[in-house]
Parts: C-alpha cells; structure tokens; sequence
C-alpha cells in the first residue's frame, strides 16, 4: 500500500465533496433549486465513481489522498481500494436511479417552495456523500464523522410525510442509531489509546492479540451491528423502512444498512486481518444465520407490502455476516482469495439494487391503489405489468443469489480438502 | 443447509405477492392515479442490474482484492 497521495488520489475525495457541495449549494439557493442541483451532480458524481473503479483497476493499487499532505498518523488519509470502489460505483448507479424515480414524486412546486421535495433532495445528497466518505475513509475517526453524517441524514427521511407512526419510527432508529455510535466511538478511543493511531493500515501493523484489541474491536463490532439492524438489533427497521416514502425506502434498505456492514468488513479484514478469528466469526455467522430465519418467516406472515419487504431486508442482511464465517478460516489463507469474499461482496451489491428496485415497485403498486395491503393485491399484475415485473426480478435475485452462495461454500471446503490431500499450501 | 432455508423462505414470500398480483380480482380494479412508463422502467433497470450481478461469474475477483492488505495478487491470476 502506497505512504504518499498517489496519482488520482483526489478522486475520492472529490466523491465526498461533490455531494457535500450539492448540499451546501441547495441550502443557499433555496428549495426549487435544490432537485436541480442534485439531478446535475448525479452524472456527474457517477462519472467520477466509475474514474476510481477505472484508476483502481489499471493501477492494480489503492487511490490514496493525504489532507494536506501531512502522513498519518498526524494526517488524514483517504483510500479508495477495490471493495470501496465496487461499492462507490454502485452507490452512485442506485443514487441516480432512486434520483429519476423521485423526480415525479419529489417534484418541486413551481412557486412556492415545499418542504418535503426540499429536504429529500437535500438529503439524498447528504446521505450519498456521508456514504461515500464511509466507503474511501481511511481512519476510524473520520469513519465515525462519516457514520454520524448518515445516521442523521438517513433519519429523517423516515419521517418525512410527518405522520406520527413514521416521527416514532425515526426517533425509534434514532435511538438504536445512537448507541451504535457511541459503542462504535467508545472502540475507537480503547483503539487511539492503546496504540496512538486511528489510521487503519497504521493500526493494521500495530495490532497485538490481547484484550484492549478485544475489547475495542467487540465495543465497535456491536455499535455497527446496531446500525446494520443485524438480528437481534433489528427491531428498528420494518418500522423505519415500511413507513418511509418508497424513494427514501430505497436508500434506506438499499445502502444506508450496508455502510455498517462495509466497517464490519473493514475492522475484521482490514485491521485484524494477521488475527483470524474463528470464534468472532462463527457468533457474527450464528446471528446472521437467526436473521434470515426470523426475518424470512416473519416476512411471511406480513400483511403490508412494503413491511414485508422491509423484513426481507432483515433477512438479506443476516446473508451478508455469513461471509464472516465463511471467509475467516486459517487454514484458507487470505480471505479475500475465497469464493466467499466475492460471494458476499457480489450478494451486498446485488441486494442494494434488488431491494431498491423492490421498494420503488411497492411504492408505485401503492400510488396506483392507495394502499399496500398484500390481500387486497389481486389484478395489478394486469394494471401495472412493468412494475410487478420488476418485482418479481427483484425477488428472482433475492433467491438467485443462493446457489451462489451455496456454491461459494462448497467451493471454499473443496479447496481446503484437496489441499489438505495434497499436503501443500497456497 | 441455512442457506438453502433462506432461500426457500425468499422464494416463499415474493411468490405469495406474485400471485396475488396475478389474480383475478373480485371487482374491477379502480387506479387513483397513472403511473407514467418512464418510472417503472427505472425499477426496472435497477431490478435488472440486480440480476446481472447474480451472473458475475464466481470466482476469486481481482478488482475486489486490490488494497486488500498483504495479498499476492499473483497467485489468483
């Protein structure tokens, strides 16, 4: 990994300061202006998402920025590598997809300036930078700013019709939100004491198997969990994400819970990756194994549509902590070399547009009939073709995915048993 | 063995709503609005790059192992 800025190490971080600049600009233009701005940066922001993925590939390394020059531990770096590039791309493709989808629903009144196009617009860009920053920062104290960014740009979207149900909803997610955060801080403090940096390469090397490393990385690991609203903390989002407009939803489902989930990654992988954990791996496992049995029949037995989908997320979610148990194991080597590593990755993407895509269809299904109640469905596959056309492909990759996944596993104990049988190693 | 749990629990709650959507209903089906064609092909583009994603092929990716400490990119190619 490279010490200095290298060459298109500004990209990441024009793809914090795009949005943030978008935010800042609606807010001094006013409330027309604001969708505007944020359908002009979309191309925009995507171009560049796609100029990282291109530099990360033809350079084979990490696009890095260093704030002002000055090397961490006493600066600030921002890298962009290859997970955070596949995420960034794919953030942005959703972002301008959610964005021509909100235009008829979020469109600004011609004269007077409307409070709920407004703050979507605004948030929408907010949420993407905050994301952004979550997926190139390098230093767990800018990752906890980043975080902090998206919770509360993500909160309010909750609420955004205003309705009482959806203000608890939001408060509710708040809450959960919150002490996340503080976990997730109290972790980088242990982390900051212990060993004098928060830069993660820094750390990577300096990380020693004993339990202040125990302690901050379990503090961290559940904070993030909270926010990932991985079984048991995912009481707050069917609420949350049921009661949100189908726009916000799919930000919400879409990449809103996978920014904890990228931290997760990046804490085990990234920081510990000399330190395979087994055991951490196996309860991250376990509880993912508990949220998609709970989730799935819980969706089952969901009257509204936009409900079950919402707890499908809770399910999909558990899908993505089997990547832990899967990909740690000692005798693979690296995890990253497994099939499991670009399972999971692969399942991450893939659900933020399946879900995204299914939350927009229920959000048309429910424009169209003025109410979501799943019994009251019957007939609009023939009015609305397309869009339950859609869904049902959002589903398809929501079950498509398995045998992937299942393959990825058989794969990973093929190898590690023809290895063993060979006697060598990688 | 979870997986495949899952996976039939996801087959069973979206095909409870496709056939519900599909079926006949007991009285004509009233739209309060028109939804314009523009916004479901949207859903539908980002449906479908759900699906593409499910055909990249599985194997150890390249892109996603750059800057993946202490790796021999090597070995993988």
């Amino acid at each position: 990994m490279p010490d200095t800025a290298t060459a298109g190490g500004f990209l990441p971080v024009l793809a914090i300061v795009l949005p943030v600049a978008g935010v800042l600009l609606s807010l001094a233009l006013g409330g027309r202006q604001a969708e505007r701005v944020a359908l002009a940066l979309m191309p925009i922001g995507l171009a560049v998402a796609v100029a990282i993925a291109v530099g990360v590939w033809r350079t084979h390394n990490v696009l890095q920025y260093l704030v002002g020059s000055w090397d961490p531990p006493l600066g600030v770096a921002f890298r962009a590598d290859g997970l955070s590039a596949a995420m960034l791309v794919a953030t942005a493709l959703l972002v301008c997809g959610i964005g021509l989808f909100a235009r008829d629903q979020f469109s600004s009144p011609e004269r007077l300036e409307a409070r709920a196009p407004f703050v979507f617009w605004t948030l929408l860009l907010a949420v993407w930078g905050a994301l952004n920053a979550v997926f190139v920062g390098g230093d767990l104290f800018n990752l906890y700013v980043a975080l902090e960014l998206l919770t509360f740009a993500a909160v309010p979207l909750v609420s955004l019709d205003g309705r009482a149900e959806t203000m608890a909803a939001a408060l509710r997610y708040l809450l959960f939100a919150l002490f996340g955060s503080i976990l997730y801080l109290l972790g980088a403090v242990l982390f900051y004491g212990a060993y004098g940096t928060l830069d993660i390469v820094l750390l990577s090397g300096r990380i020693r198997a004993e339990p202040t490393a125990w302690a901050a990385i379990s503090l961290m690991t559940a904070g993030l969990l909270a926010k990932a609203a991985l079984y048991p903390f995912h009481l707050w989002l069917p609420p949350a994400h049921a009661g949100a407009p189908a726009a916000a939803s799919a930000i919400l489902s879409g990449l809103v819970v996978k920014a904890p989930f990228f931290l997760v990654i990046r804490l085990w992988f990234d920081i510990m990756p000399r330190m395979p954990q087994p055991a951490a791996a196996q309860v991250l496992g376990v509880l993912g194994a508990a949220a998609i049995v709970v989730g799935s029949i819980v969706a089952l037995r969901q009257a509204r549509l936009k409900l079950l989908i919402a707890y499908s997320t809770v399910a999909q979610i558990g899908y993505l902590f089997l990547v832990f148990p899967l990909a740690v194991k000692p005798e693979t080597g690296h995890p990253w070399g497994t099939f499991a590593w670009t399972g999971g990755v692969l399942q991450a993407l893939s659900h933020a547009f399946a879900k995204a895509a299914m939350f927009m269809a229920a959000g048309l299904i429910a424009e169209a009939l003025g109410h979501d109640r799943i019994a009251g469905l019957a007939g609009i596959g023939r009015a609305l073709p397309i869009t339950v056309f859609a869904f049902g492909l959002g589903g398809l990759s929501l079950m498509a995915c398995r045998p992937a996944a299942a393959l990825a596993r058989k794969r990973c104990c093929w190898r590690r048993q023809s290895r063993k049988a060979s006697g060598g190693g990688l | 063995m979870i997986v495949l749990i899952g996976g039939l629990l996801a087959g069973g709650y979206v095909f409870l709503v496709l056939v519900k959507t599909l079926a006949d209903p007991i009285e004509p089906l009233r739209l309060s609005t028109t939804i314009p064609p523009s916004r479901q092909a949207v859903v539908v583009a980002l449906a479908l790059c759900a699906l593409l994603l499910g055909f990249v092929p599985l194997r150890p990716s390249e892109l996603l192992q750059i800057g993946r400490p202490d790796i021999a990119l090597a070995g993988f190619r």
